[in-house]
């Protein structure tokens, strides 16, 4: 942008208007140039959100240590909305912010220097960590908290050791430093987070924050000592923190690749805490209770799957070694019990593809009876990608009963859905299919015609494959 | 959001079906537009229980014919009313909480103000969480600008309202009410800060202007992080929708958001005892205050 351009913008800045405001602001920030700072940093103090905005966003892209030295100053302002601008572009600038932030450290006013504080510690650098530490005697409470919280997401290692002793002195800032200490991640910090972790479960009252707070950090940094002691109050602890408990335990087994061993007593709170909120303490309760056997076991877990990819996976290659699942799935699907119903389904494809490709690895299975009605009557409320994992099972099942329910297949809107349809078909010998792809010459989808057509012509040689049977191990009756 | 009667957990009647899945969201959803009341999944137990009385006095023969019913039927207002009575015990409006208003407005914003003197910001940060259709914080902007700011001039208030619902969030944002939402109004409020409009009342845009909304969940720790600072969190009638383990995180996540001084009022029904002794109870008339120190 020429100069001449650059001062119009500026004077525009001046006008009565907050459209031409807010139009001079986005041309100004496509100069990208440092030249246009002090015009976009007057327009953060503008009456309009919208020039507000615009500058904001225009001096984050600029990004430059004169951005920083520019607005940084704003962060002793009066007013909270420029200081709360001002905070998040030097957080969005990230590391180019931390030079001109640190003489705020010693700022006189206790507010200027919490702002600085928890500005820097959203940038997580650890260059500021020092000038951060060196805080840590702070007069000021809130301050002194920040600071806590700020070395913690730095992850400053240097710094568990005065946050331990300072646990002590200020009670206000124990839940901070703990969460602190579990962030930095430091291993030394373990024995220092049991003891506290002892006091706490044996304080009355009890403080349950506190103790799931502690419990959350030994999850972190606790070690295999740590693991044991904590095993030795699992019956003990209130029933609201055992969760946390179990979890800290699976973490610290877990990261120093140790069996999960829990005592048989403990089955039924592992059960419990498959109904935590958290999907980390869940899945914490899931693999301790993948020692166990047990028919309820297992159905919590085929009830687990849909709710976390992670915890997914687990049960994935956990679910195929357990007793009946395919069995399990039906019921649970027939019952109504299981609320995401695709990975229940996805997994009882594979199971069943398994044990059609006769895979010894896995316990052994047959189909369930029942599966088809099952598995057809979830067809109607299922989601698109429900609905193809269902017509490739219902068409592995059963081939013509599969064909009988074709028609309530194909009534969709979707092209792909049907083509998908048409190459299941492709695989059918029985005669009917020819029917069932003619259906679909009248298509509203030309690409679905063109298949439909083109599949009926190659119909004439019909390819030999195993899709011609229904699938059905030894024992079973027919579906 | 509003309070959960506790006392109705009844088991769904044996007649009724069961509410499947997508039917329970959708029956969430709706009472969560309608009333601010958020089922959580886990409490699909607990909502079947309360409906299925319904389904069982109205002779439906499932919930989808309840939820059509109160949707399209010419009888939906009646149903809602009945509705409410099976799943709450209130709802939110505009000086609910007037005991918690008075002591902030009497005692601790002059005294929040009186302590920062002249060192630091002359501003104060509110939090109303869970502040559904924004009843809540639009009655503390009114006592800021009728009250507070008259006395303390260079005093400002920064309020923020969150909500789990972008929807109920659109409305706070829209700020037009019913009459039964400003029935607990003083007259001298809702003459001066409320515009009348097509039988409804409209606050006036200055009152919009000093809050801002946010959408969150309580139980996100990721956006909890980012709430920072407040002297005063209002989190009303909110931990009765979490069990136990649930409300331990969240306690623990409110104490991160106050600053040391600051305080956290509850829903009448709710306390800290057992759960957390980080903050120190205090009695104000007619309300409890949990502090921070």
């Amino acid at each position: 942008m020429k100069p001449d351009a650059k001062r119009h913008m500026a004077l525009l800045l001046e006008s009565d208007d907050p459209n031409i405001r807010t139009g001079a602001a986005e041309r100004l920030a496509e100069a990208k140039d440092e030249s246009v700072i002090p015009c976009l940093v007057m327009g953060l103090r503008d009456e309009s959100k919208g020039v507000r905005e615009v500058s904001s966003r225009s001096l984050q892209q600029i990004a430059t240590p004169a951005v920083a030295g520019a607005v940084v100053p704003l962060l002793a302002e009066g007013d909270f909305v420029l200081r709360n601008l001002a905070a998040k572009i030097l957080i969005k600038m990230g590391p180019v912010s931390i030079r001109p932030l640190l003489p705020l450290l010693r700022h006189t006013s206790k507010d200027v220097r919490k702002s600085a504080v928890d500005i820097l510690g959203e940038i997580g650098s650890p260059e500021s960590q020092y000038q951060l530490l060196s805080l840590l005697h702070d007069e000021d409470l809130n301050v002194l908290v920040s600071v806590v919280e700020a070395i913690g997401n730095i992850g400053c290692v240097d710094a568990v050791e005065p946050l331990c002793k300072l646990y002590d002195t200020t009670p206000s800032a124990r839940l901070t430093i703990a969460d602190a200490l579990g962030k930095i991640s430091d291993v030394t910090a373990s024995e220092f987070l049991l003891g506290k972790f002892v006091q706490a479960f044996f304080h009355r009252p009890a403080d349950q924050v506190l103790s799931v707070t502690l419990l959350e950090a030994l999850a972190k940094v606790g070690n295999p000592d740590a693991s044991h002691a904590l095993m030795l109050v699992v019956d003990d602890i209130d029933a609201s923190v055992r969760p946390m408990l179990i979890h800290a335990i699976v973490s610290i087994t877990d990261r120093h690749n140790l069996p999960v061993r829990f005592p048989a007593e403990t089955r039924n709170d592992l059960l419990a805490a498959l109904q935590h909120d958290a999907m980390d303490v869940v899945a914490s309760a899931a693999k301790a209770l993948m020692q166990f056997e047990g028919d309820d076991i297992t159905q919590a877990f085929i009830c687990l799957l849909g709710m976390e990819e992670d915890l997914d996976l687990l049960l994935f290659s956990h679910l195929p070694l357990r007793r009946n699942v395919p069995g399990f799935i039906i019921d649970l699907l027939s019952a109504g019990a299981v609320r995401q119903k695709a990975q229940p389904i996805l997994l009882f494809g594979k199971l069943v593809s398994l044990s059609a490709t006769g895979d010894q690895t896995n316990e052994p299975r047959s189909v369930p009876r029942g599966a088809f009605e099952v598995l057809a009557r979830e067809f109607e409320a299922a989601d698109l990608e429900t609905q193809t994992l269902l017509a490739d099972l219902l068409f592995q099942l059963d081939v013509g009963r599969a064909l009988e329910l074709f028609g309530a297949m194909a009534d969709t809107p979707d092209p792909w859905f049907k083509l998908h349809l048409l190459e299941l078909l492709t695989n059918v010998q029985d005669t009917r299919a020819g029917e069932c792809m003619r259906k679909f010459l009248d298509d509203e989808d030309e690409m679905v015609r063109d298949a439909a057509g083109s599949l009926l012509l190659s119909k004439s040689v019909p390819p030999a494959s195993p899709m011609n049977r229904p699938f059905v191990s030894e024992g079973d009756e027919l579906l | 959001m509003t309070l959960l009667s506790t006392a109705g957990v009844f088991p769904p009647t044996q007649n009724a079906p069961p509410l499947s899945e997508p039917l329970f969201r959708a029956l969430r959803d709706f009472i969560y537009e309608k009333t601010g009341i958020y089922f959580q999944d886990k409490k699909h137990y607990l909502l079947e229980g309360r409906v299925s009385k319904r389904l069982h006095l109205l002779g439906l023969k499932s919930y989808e014919e309840y939820l059509q019913l109160l949707k399209y039927s010419s009888s939906r207002e009646q149903e809602l009313q009945f509705l409410y009575d099976v799943v709450t015990i209130n709802e939110t409006f505009f000086f609910r909480n007037s005991s918690q208003l008075e002591v902030m407005e009497h005692s601790l914003i002059p005294e929040m103000v009186a302590a920062k003197g002249t060192a630091g910001f002359t501003s104060l940060r509110i939090w109303s969480a869970a502040c559904s259709t924004g009843e809540e914080p639009y009655s503390l902007a009114l006592v800021y600008l009728e009250k507070l700011k008259p006395r303390f001039p260079h005093l400002k208030l920064e309020i923020v309202g969150t909500d789990i619902s972008s929807s109920v969030l659109s409305r706070a944002r829209r700020g037009i009410y019913s009459e039964y939402s400003v029935r607990n109004t003083p007259k001298e409020y809702l003459e001066k800060y409320f515009e009348k409009h097509e039988g409804h009342f409209r606050i006036r845009e200055d009152v919009k202007e000093q809050v801002s909304f946010q959408h969150l969940n309580l139980y996100d720790r990721g956006g909890m992080h980012a709430m920072k600072s407040f002297d005063i969190v209002l989190c009303c009638n909110v931990m009765i929708y979490f069990d136990t383990p649930s409300r331990i995180q969240v306690v623990a996540d409110l104490h991160k958001n106050l600053r040391i001084g600051g305080y956290l009022f509850l829903g009448y029904s709710e306390v800290l005892h057992g759960i957390s002794s980080a903050f120190r109870v205090i009695n104000f008339p007619k309300t409890v205050g949990y502090k921070k120190e």
